[in-house]
C-alpha cells in the first residue's frame, strides 16, 4: 500500500551571479531560484495493481519515484509505502522495495553477475534457502543462466535489465518501483521484460509502480495510469478511461475510385495523400461517423475502402501533453 | 589586433578554458612558484658561492621555469602530438590521419602554436606578472635581453614541439604509451634545468646535458631572462636553439613521412 | 549496545564480502603490477634526483641529509598508498553524483560510505608503499640511524595515522561536492600544497604554509612531524610530532560529521 497526500518537492538550483567576481559572489551569498518538481499529488496505489506512471521527461516523474524510494526527502506532504515514512526508515524500507533503473545498472560493473547477487544476498540478509529458491525461479523465467557468469558490463542492454530486475527481487520486496525499464532495449526482450513483470505481479503478488515512454508498456502491462505533467496529475485511473477522456477524435482514412474530393467541415482537419488516400480527423463528439460519411457522398467521388481507427494510446499522450490537460 | 582577439577567444572555446581554471591554474603556479622560491632562499642561505649567482636571479630562474612549465610540461597542452597520436591510435582514429595526403606534423604544429600562443598569454604571463609583484621576480637586466627571452622561447616551443612529434610517433610502437610518456617526461624534467639547474649537476653528467637538446629547451630561455648570459652568449645560444629547432622538426617529417609510407603499403 | 555490536560486524562482513568481490573483478583486467611499478618509479624519479642533486651540492636542505629527506619522502608514499589502494573512491563522489550512480548507495540497507569505499580497490597503489619502503630504509641506512622497537612501533602507528588523515582530507574535499561543483579545484589546489610537503620539509617554508599545513589542512603530519621525531631533528618538538594520531581521529570526527550532512544534503537536493 503506497500513499502519498499533497507530496510536493521544491528544488533550490543555484545561479550563477553575474557580473564582475561572479564566481566569488556566487560561493560567499548563492543566489537561488525555486522550481516545483512535484507539486501538491495525491495517490494511492493498493497491494497487488500494477501502475503506469506518465509523463513528460521534466514532468516530476524520477523526483516522485525518488521520494518514495527513500533517495530524496518530500519539502512537503507526506509519503507512506507500506506504513513506513520512507526517508525516515530507511533501512526496514528498502528492505520492502526493490528498484531498477533502466538506464543504469545496481550491478557492479565488473564483476560476474552471480557474485553482485551474492553481495546483495548478504546486504539484505536473505536466507540461503530463500536465496536459492529464487535464484532457480529467476534463471528460469529470464533465462538468467544463460550469462550469470559474465561481468555486467559485457552484457546487452536486455540482459542487464534482467539481472538488474533479478537483484532488485532477490530479498522478495512485495513492492517493485520501475524507471523506465524497457528503454533502449529490442522488441523481444521488450516482450520477455513484460512477461516477467506480470508473472511476478501474478505470482508472487508484486505490486509495481512503473515509468515509462513506451506505450505499448502501457496498453500490455498496466491496468492503472498515473499521468504527471509540471509536477501535478492529470489522469488517474484506468487506460480506457483515459482514451474516452482524451482520445476524443478519430480517424478516418478513405481509399477513391478517382479524384480524391476536398472536404471543408468546421473542427475537421483533413489530409491528402499521394495515392488519392483521403484522411479526415474529427472529434467524436462533434460528429458521428455517419455525418462526415454522408458530406462525402454528396460529393459524388465512389468509396472504395474506408478504416476508422481509434486514436491510438501514443497520440492521446501526445495530445495531453501537448495540451497540458486543458482539455479536461 | 580584432582579428587576433577573435583568434584567442576561438581556441579559448576549443580549449575548454574557462574563467575558473584560469584561475585554478595560475593559484597552481602561484603555490610551486612559491615553493621553488623558499627552496632557494634557504639553499643560498647555506651556500652561496655553491649557488654560484645572486638570489634573486636564482629564485628569478626557478620561479619562472614554474611558470613556463604550465605550458612547456611536455603533455600540458591538449594538443600535444603525442596527446593527439596515441589518442587516435588507441580509438582506431589514426587511419583517418593515414589516409588523408596532407602533412600531419604542419597540421599539428599550427595547431599547437595557436593553443601554445594562448595558454603562454593566459596563463605563463598572468603567473610572471603575479610573480614580479608578490614573490620578487626580477626583469630582465635590459631590452636585449627581455626581447631575447621572448625569441628564445619561441625556439624552446618549436624544440619541444619536435620532440613531442618525435615522441608520438614511437607511440605508433608500442604498447606502454604511458609509461614511454612518463619517461620522457621525468628525462625532460630532470635534463632541461627546470627542476635543477644544470650546474649542480656533477661534471660528467654536465658534459652529457651539453650535447643533447633538453636544456635548450628550459636553461637557455631562463638564463637570458636572468641576464646569467653576456650579449654575444644570447646569440650563441638562440643560435644552438635555432638548430636544433630545425634538425629536430626535420628528423620529425622525415620520419613521419617514412612512417606514413609504411603504413599504408601495409594497411595499418 | 548489543545492536550496535551486530551492526559494526555485519559491515564489517560486509565489508569484507565487497572487497573479496572487487578484487576477483580486478584480476579479470590483470593490469600489468611490473609496469605500474615502473610507472610510480617514473613518476618519482626526478624529485629523488633532485633531492639527492641538492644534498650533494649544499650537504643539507634546512638540516635535512639525504637519508632524513628519503625517510620524510617515503613516509608519505606509504602513508598516501593507504588512500589510494583502499580509499580512493572517495575522491570520486562527485563524479558518482553527476553519473546517478551515488543513488544505488542509498538504495541499499547498508551503509552508502562502507558501499563506496568497499566498490574498489586499487592494487596498483601497493607499488606506491612498496617504493615509499624503500626509501624509508635506503634513507635509514644512508643516515646511518638506528630504529629501536620504540621506534618502529611509531613509525607503524605515524604511517597508520597519516594514512587516516589523507583519507580524511581527500573525503572532506569530496563531501564538498554535496554542496558545491568547485570541489575538484579545491582537490587540486591540495594537490598542489602536498606535492610541496611531499618532498622539502617545512621549516624551509613561511610561517603562513608551516600554519596551513599544520593547522588546517595537516598534510604536515603524514611525513614531517613523524620524520622530525623518528630521525632525531629539532625543527618540531615531540609533543607536536606525537600529535598525529590525535589529529587522525579529530579529522575522522570531522569528516563523518560533513559526509552526514552531506548525505542529508544529497537527501533534499536530489545531486
Amino acid at each position: 500500500m503506497i500513499t502519498a497526500k499533497n507530496l510536493s518537492k521544491v528544488y533550490r538550483i543555484a545561479q550563477p551571479v553575474e557580473g564582475r567576481f561572479g564566481a566569488l559572489r556566487s560561493l560567499v551569498r548563492p543566489q537561488y531560484i525555486e522550481r516545483r518538481a512535484v507539486d501538491g499529488i495525491n495517490f494511492s496505489i493498493e497491494d497487488g495493481e500494477i501502475v503506469g506512471y506518465i509523463g513528460q521527461n521534466g514532468a516530476g516523474k524520477s523526483t516522485t519515484i525518488k521520494m518514495l524510494s527513500g533517495i530524496l526527502v518530500p519539502t512537503g506532504g507526506e509519503v507512506r509505502v507500506n506504513g513506513l515514512i520512507p526517508h525516515k526508515d530507511r533501512k526496514a524500507h528498502l528492505h520492502n522495495i526493490g528498484v531498477v533503473f533502466g538506464q543504469k545498472s545496481s550491478l557492479w560493473w565488473d564483476v560476474p553477475v552471480i557474485d553482485s547477487l551474492r553481495i546483495l544476498k548478504e546486504m539484505y540478509r536473505v536466507e540461503d534457502k530463500v536465496f536459492q529458491k529464487n535464484l532457480d525461479g529467476f534463471s528460469d523465467l529470464l533465462d538468467l543462466g544463460s550469462f550469470i557468469n559474465q561481468p555486467v558490463r559485457q552484457l546487452s542492454l536486455g540482459q542487464r535489465v534482467r539481472a538488474d530486475l533479478a537483484a532488485a527481487l532477490m530479498h522478495d520486496p512485495g513492492i517493485l518501483f520501475l524507471d523506465e525499464p524497457t528503454i533502449g532495449v529490442d522488441v523481444v526482450a521488450k516482450e520477455r521484460l513484460r512477461q516477467f513483470i506480470l508473472e511476478v505481479n501474478r505470482e508472487r503478488g508484486v505490486t509495481v509502480l512503473l515509468t515509462t515512454h513506451d506505450m505499448v508498456d502501457m496498453e500490455k502491462l498496466v491496468n492503472r495510469v498515473i499521468v504527471i505533467n509540471a509536477g501535478t496529475i492529470l489522469y488517474d485511473g484506468s487506460i480506457q478511461g483515459l482514451r474516452e477522456r482524451y482520445g476524443r477524435q478519430r480517424r478516418m482514412e478513405l481509399q477513391f475510385d478517382g479524384q480524391c474530393p476536398a472536404l471543408v467541415l468546421p473542427d475537421v482537419k483533413t489530409e491528402k495523400m499521394r495515392d488519392g488516400r483521403l484522411v479526415v480527423l474529427f472529434d467524436r463528439n462533434s460528429y458521428t461517423v455517419d455525418e462526415i460519411l454522408s458530406h462525402i457522398r454528396q460529393m459524388g467521388t465512389p468509396i472504395r475502402d474506408i478504416v476508422i481507427q481509434n486514436a491510438d494510446i501514443e497520440q492521446v499522450v501526445r495530445d495531453i501533453y501537448q495540451e497540458g490537460g486543458r482539455a479536461v | 589586433m580584432r582579428t587576433f582577439a577573435a583568434f584567442l577567444k576561438t581556441e579559448q572555446r576549443c580549449m575548454g578554458l574557462y574563467r575558473a581554471d584560469f584561475f585554478l591554474k595560475l593559484i597552481y603556479g602561484m603555490i610551486a612558484m612559491y615553493g621553488v622560491r623558499s627552496l632557494w632562499t634557504v639553499l643560498y642561505a647555506q651556500d652561496p658561492a655553491m649557488v654560484g649567482r645572486p638570489l634573486a636571479s636564482m629564485t628569478t630562474y626557478a620561479m619562472l621555469a614554474v611558470a613556463l612549465d604550465i605550458v612547456f610540461y611536455p603533455s600540458a597542452l591538449s594538443t600535444a602530438p603525442q596527446n593527439y597520436i596515441s589518442g587516435q591510435v588507441r580509438t582506431g582514429r589514426i587511419d583517418t590521419d593515414l589516409l588523408r595526403p596532407m602533412d600531419l606534423q604542419g597540421q599539428l604544429f599550427a595547431r599547437n602554436v595557436g593553443t601554445a600562443v594562448f595558454s603562454i598569454l593566459w596563463l605563463v604571463v598572468p603567473a610572471w606578472f603575479m610573480g614580479v609583484l608578490f614573490l620578487g621576480m626580477m626583469l630582465p637586466p635590459g631590452f636585449l635581453w627581455g626581447a631575447g627571452f621572448v625569441v628564445s622561447v619561441a625556439l624552446s616551443f618549436l624544440i619541444l614541439f619536435s620532440l613531442n612529434f618525435l615522441l608520438g610517433m614511437v607511440c605508433f610502437a608500442t604498447t606502454n604509451i604511458k609509461q614511454l610518456t612518463m619517461a620522457y617526461s621525468g628525462i625532460i624534467t630532470i635534463l632541461s634545468g627546470k627542476l635543477i639547474p644544470n650546474w649542480l649537476y656533477p661534471d660528467w653528467m654536465q658534459a652529457v646535458i651539453r650535447v643533447l637538446p633538453f636544456r635548450c629547451i628550459f636553461e637557455t630561455p631562463l638564463n637570458i631572462y636572468t641576464g646569467a648570459v653576456t650579449e654575444r652568449e644570447i646569440w650563441s645560444g638562440l643560435l644552438l636553439q635555432a638548430v636544433w629547432g630545425v634538425v629536430l622538426f626535420l628528423a620529425g617529417h622525415l620520419l613521419w613521412g617514412r612512417m606514413h609510407r609504411h603504413l599504408t603499403v601495409q594497411g595499418g | 549496545m548489543k545492536n550496535q555490536m551486530d551492526e559494526f560486524k555485519f559491515h564489517i562482513k560486509i565489508y569484507g564480502s565487497l572487497l573479496k568481490m572487487t578484487m576477483r573483478g580486478i584480476l579479470q583486467y590483470r593490469a600489468d603490477f611490473w609496469m605500474s611499478l615502473v610507472s610510480v618509479v617514473l613518476l618519482n624519479g626526478a624529485n629523488i634526483v633532485q633531492l639527492s642533486v641538492i644534498t650533494w651540492r649544499f650537504h643539507a636542505l634546512g638540516g635535512w641529509s639525504v637519508g632524513d629527506l628519503l625517510v620524510l619522502y617515503g613516509m608519505f608514499m606509504i602513508s598516501w598508498s593507504i588512500f589510494s589502494i583502499f580509499f580512493h573512491k572517495l575522491a570520486k563522489i562527485e563524479e558518482e553524483i553527476w553519473s546517478g550512480t551515488f543513488d544505488m548507495y542509498l538504495l541499499r540497507p547498508v551503509s552508502p560510505f562502507l558501499q563506496l569505499v568497499g566498490g574498489d580497490i586499487n592494487y596498483t597503489g601497493l607499488c606506491d608503499t612498496l617504493m615509499g619502503f624503500g626509501l624509508v630504509i635506503t634513507g635509514l641506512s644512508l643516515a646511518g640511524a638506528e630504529w629501536g622497537l620504540w621506534h618502529i612501533l611509531w613509525f607503524c602507528l605515524f604511517i597508520l595515522s597519516g594514512g587516516v588523515i589523507v583519507v580524511c582530507i581527500r573525503f572532506l574535499i569530496s563531501c564538498v561536492s554535496f554542496w558545491t561543483t568547485k570541489a575538484g579545484a579545491l582537490g587540486s589546489i591540495f594537490t598542489q600544497i602536498y606535492l610541496l610537503t611531499q618532498k622539502y620539509p617545512i621549516t624551509i617554508f613561511g610561517r603562513a604554509f608551516r600554519v596551513l599545513v599544520t593547522g588546517i589542512v595537516p598534510v604536515a603530519f603524514l611525513n614531517f612531524y613523524p620524520a622530525s621525531w623518528l630521525m632525531g631533528k629539532p625543527d618540531a618538538p615531540a609533543w607536536l610530532c606525537m600529535l598525529s594520531p590525535v589529529v587522525a581521529l579529530v579529522l575522522a570526527g570531522i569528516a563523518s560529521l560533513v559526509w552526514r550532512q552531506g548525505l542529508r544534503r544529497y537527501d533534499s537536493s536530489g545531486g
